[in-house]
């Protein structure tokens, strides 16, 4: 036998899976060969390398949790049916939920639902013989169109193709309709943008916020009874905070909930949603401005208070603070009590994290984890009353944060490590900025978005988002990270998080960064064009507001055919990111609003082939015309109700630790101007909306009618602005 | 419990599971539910997708019991469901992967300095499990990881045990190549 032939019974030799005489056939061999005993020994280490560091998952009681649920669901009993079962299995309180975990407990199990992996491939248009960028308007049909711009504005045009008017309108759908129609990448962000916002209010009137209101009715019912049996003055003062931030949350969430004055105060500040003053229950001062109704959920007004409040009610995981350690395990132990309850707020916290993005601190299931790490299986609420208690909650708890969550943001707000039940949760894009700040950004006064698109720009950052929604996304992510942690310190945990939502996001503008290839038309290569796109980026980065549901998406056959801006891969990431939240969101919500995100996804697939049609100047199909004369009808049915939108992005400026926010802001639209060959090589002016985005650094966050009054500064970068 | 209670235990509960009774089920899924995880992991090497196709493996091995003969152990039927469910998945996700390679990021080749971190080793083996080609893993893990001996991972992967044999060696000659820089040294077969 040759040495090749040998080596597979070397390996299963390593396994005692050889007979005696095969065994000793190989010894002998292995005896009188270098080269095979040195395999001998890298197969030994090898096996040895895999048997230490190979992940080794736990079916947590979360997975049991979700298992019951499952298993429940599919035997169609009632509700009373599975408590009775679950109940079976409950030894005693505090016990029940938590299962013994046998081996050691390397990786816990995911608890964060994911979006599903789908097929994607960038659309690689033909390079067609695209007219090269005309100077002057002469030979462009419907060259009046230009008729309403200034000199100044038509010689941009005419010298690059394109130009970028400021405008006053807050319809999109004004844009639509005419000749000379286009539809830009900014439409179909604020389409795509549009349909999403409504899924997601959708999911939250429909699961989340019922969801939360079971959840905080029974933790307040199993909060009472802990109160009322303390056996220590500890463990009364611990559960009396737990209790009271639940039952602010409650009442807010218009549950009456009993008399509590410290209750009542902090609740009628909330409704007030005026200025900075203490809170009676946290006993520290809250800006109670965040209160103030705004985003996706300003039209569930009680639900956006409570989750507001729980967000803001933090408590500290640290033995310096006692109290809120013991309140935040209290909270813990009483959600687990029941693995029913255990599994509705598992689903909760999945809904809420697939769509808002992980919090940025430990939530009841990490703490969950830090108890069963600290105490095993059996807990009662006695223990955590009890003074040596503290140590080991508060250092799993920071071993938690450390290898799991973004323990350096929460260094930059506060230090230590916090808990909340929900809320609180940023996207990618605003946790990057706010790491960025002084020393990590030599040149620059404060960060911008500019630093997350310039992030982007690098090829780790955009393989990340390149690859999301594939396999080789983990990977990509840990080139990132290492990146974004050596250039912003951003600690790899940012980078990680972000919700579906953001991420799919991401994933469309992801493929406006790269040049255009050399078949685009030619003013797709310039600088101005580079521009334009990285601020319709920027302000598409914007969060909007749902405008009511209502209307179905028609096709006008007869009207005019809008011409289109022709990015075939923006438009298809858009499309698939839209597919992907739909089938995310159906475990979660369902109804009207995801198939309302299909339609959208065919919608956008329509619009991905309309501009591989203009850039290779073929005829365009069926589904792309569909798409095109559909286009003015989603703007009005999809869009959001008005493209004014603000996000706030706290910043601490390290100068003089003071607090600053960013606010991004978008709205009215502009005009964007455009000179593109149709399909019988015609040249033609198109024109329409464009985004432009707007930074201010304000002392407190701006509400949308501030930040509509805010003075319009344009970044001096964005050179395709023509005034 | 000793080894006999643990038996008479899993005895009982099967004999409840049988007769409908759901907690008794959940209880072995309790016992269970890492064995099967790990081994849908090492079919699928991600862990979103280990956990779904082990609930579903859950699921299906609640709807039939009844065809459970004892014969061989509960967890080792029930594994081979996990395998089953995880192969479907993975079939599944070929069919949806033919699409974008995203572009890949690092160098891999870069030499490491003398003392290697835990954390980067951990790092380094872990790529490289994930990078072997899902049979490989699959046999690897179950080997080197649960300890199974040949003939379990024949049973649980639905292959012959001369099958496992090469792709536990195979799998091997691919570790050796990724963690070569781990295992010091690297020798060409003659």
């Amino acid at each position: 036998m040759t040495c090749a032939e040998l080596r597979p019974l070397i390996s299963a030799l390593h396994d005692g899976e050889l007979s005696p005489e095969e065994a000793a056939l190989v010894r002998a061999h292995v005896e009188g060969c270098d080269a095979c005993r040195a395999f001998q020994d890298e197969v030994a280490g090898a096996s040895e390398l895999v048997a230490r560091h190979a992940p080794r998952l736990v079916f947590d009681e979360v997975s049991l949790a979700r298992f019951e649920r499952s298993l429940a669901r599919e035997q169609r009993r009632d509700w009373r049916g599975f408590l009775a079962a679950a109940s079976f299995v409950a030894i005693a309180w505090g016990l029940s939920a938590l299962v013994v975990v046998s081996g050691p407990m390397v990786v816990s199990a995911f608890t964060r639902r994911v979006l599903p992996v789908l097929p994607y491939a960038d659309p690689r248009p033909i390079a067609g013989n695209l007219p090269p960028c005309p100077h002057g308007l002469e030979g462009v049909a419907n060259a009046s169109a230009a008729s309403a711009l200034t000199a100044k504005q038509r010689e941009a045009l005419e010298s690059s193709g394109l130009v970028q008017v400021p405008g006053n309108a807050t319809d999109l759908a004004t844009f639509f309709g005419g000749d000379s129609a286009l539809v830009t990448a900014d439409a179909a962000l604020l389409v795509y943008q549009g349909a999403v916002a409504r899924a997601v209010r959708e999911a939250e009137r429909e699961r989340i916020a019922p969801a939360l209101r079971e959840t905080l009715d029974h933790l307040l019912r199993a909060l009472r009874a802990v109160e009322r049996e303390a056996s220590n003055a500890e463990l009364e003062r611990a559960s009396r905070l737990a209790r009271r931030i639940v039952q602010v949350a409650a009442e807010l969430d218009g549950v009456p909930a009993g008399e509590d004055e410290a209750v009542a105060q902090d609740v009628a500040a909330a409704r007030r949603a005026e200025g900075r003053g203490e809170s009676a229950v946290l006993g520290r001062e809250l800006s109670w401005t965040r209160f103030e109704l705004r985003g996706t959920l300003a039209s569930m007004p009680e639900h956006f208070r409570a989750v507001v409040w729980l967000g803001e009610a933090a408590l500290r995981l640290d033995r310096e603070h006692p109290d809120e350690l013991r309140a935040a395990a209290l909270i813990t132990l009483c959600l687990a009590r029941e693995r029913t309850d255990l599994a509705r707020f598992a689903d909760l916290d999945d809904a809420v994290t697939l769509i808002h993005g992980p919090q940025d601190d430990l939530g009841a299931l990490d703490v969950l984890s830090a108890l069963r790490s600290s105490f095993g299986s059996a807990i009662r609420p006695e223990v955590v009353g009890r003074a040596e208690a503290l140590e080991p909650i508060a250092r799993h708890a920071a071993a938690i944060a450390a290898s799991s969550r973004t323990g350096a943001i929460a260094t930059l707000d506060e230090p230590g490590v916090r808990f909340r039940l929900v809320g609180n949760t940023r996207s990618l894009e605003s946790l990057v900025v706010s790491s960025l700040s002084g020393d990590a950004l030599p040149r620059r006064v404060r960060p911008t978005s500019l630093d997350l698109l310039a992030a982007m720009g690098s090829s780790a950052a955009r393989a990340v988002a390149s690859s999301d929604g594939t396999e080789g996304y983990s990977r990509a992510l840990d080139g990132l990270s290492s990146i974004l942690g050596e250039v912003t310190q951003v600690p790899r945990a940012v980078a990680r998080s972000g919700s579906g939502i953001e991420r799919s996001r991401l994933f469309a503008l992801a493929s406006l960064l790269p040049r255009p290839d050399a078949a685009a038309p030619s003013f797709m290569a310039t600088q101005a064009y580079s521009d334009r796109l990285l601020l319709a980026a920027l302000a598409g980065l914007n969060a909007t507001e749902p405008g009511p549901d209502e209307g179905e998406l028609t096709t006008d056959p007869r009207g005019p055919l809008p011409a289109i801006e022709p990015l075939p891969a923006f438009y298809a990431r858009l499309a698939h990111g839209a597919r992907r939240l739909a089938l995310g969101l159906e475990s979660v919500s369902g109804g009207r609003a995801t198939a309302r995100l299909r339609r959208t996804s065919e919608l956008l697939s329509g619009l991905s082939l309309a501009a591989q049609e203009t850039l290779t100047r073929r005829e365009l199909s069926e589904e792309s015309r569909w798409a095109l004369r559909s286009f003015g009808s989603a703007t009005r049915v999809l869009a959001p109700a008005s493209p004014w939108s603000v996000e706030t992005v706290h910043v601490q400026l390290r100068r003089d630790g003071a607090r600053e926010w960013l606010d991004r802001s978008s709205g009215p639209l502009d005009r964007l101007y455009v000179v593109l060959p149709d399909a019988q090589g015609e040249l033609r002016l198109a024109c329409g909306p464009a985004l432009a985005a707007r930074e201010t650094v304000a002392t407190h966050p701006l509400t949308p009618a501030e930040a509509a009054r805010a003075p319009r500064v344009d970044p001096e970068w964005a050179s395709h602005i023509v005034r | 419990m000793s080894v006999e209670d643990e038996a008479a235990e899993e005895e009982r509960l099967l004999g409840l599971a049988r007769e409908g009774d759901r907690a008794a089920f959940s209880r072995l899924a309790a016992r269970h539910g890492d064995a099967l995880l790990r081994a849908a992991f090492a079919v699928l090497g991600n862990r979103d997708d280990a956990l779904d196709a082990t609930q579903e493996a859950l699921l299906r091995a609640y709807r039939h019991l009844a065809t459970f003969d004892g014969r061989s152990s509960f967890v080792g039927w029930a594994r081979r469901i996990a395998t089953n469910c995880a192969l479907n998945r993975l079939e599944q996700r070929k069919r949806d992967a033919a699409g974008v390679l995203p572009e890949v990021v690092g160098d891999p080749g870069e030499p490491l300095t003398e003392g290697v971190a835990r954390e980067e080793e951990r790092a380094i083996v872990r790529r490289a499990i994930d990078e072997l080609p899902p049979a490989q893993r699959a046999a690897v893990l179950l080997r080197d990881v649960e300890g199974l001996s040949y003939d379990e991972i024949a049973r649980a992967l639905s292959v012959p045990k001369g099958t496992v044999m090469s792709r536990i060696y195979y799998g091997r000659e691919n570790l050796k190549e990724k963690l070569g820089r781990l295992l010091g040294r690297s020798h060409d077969v003659r």
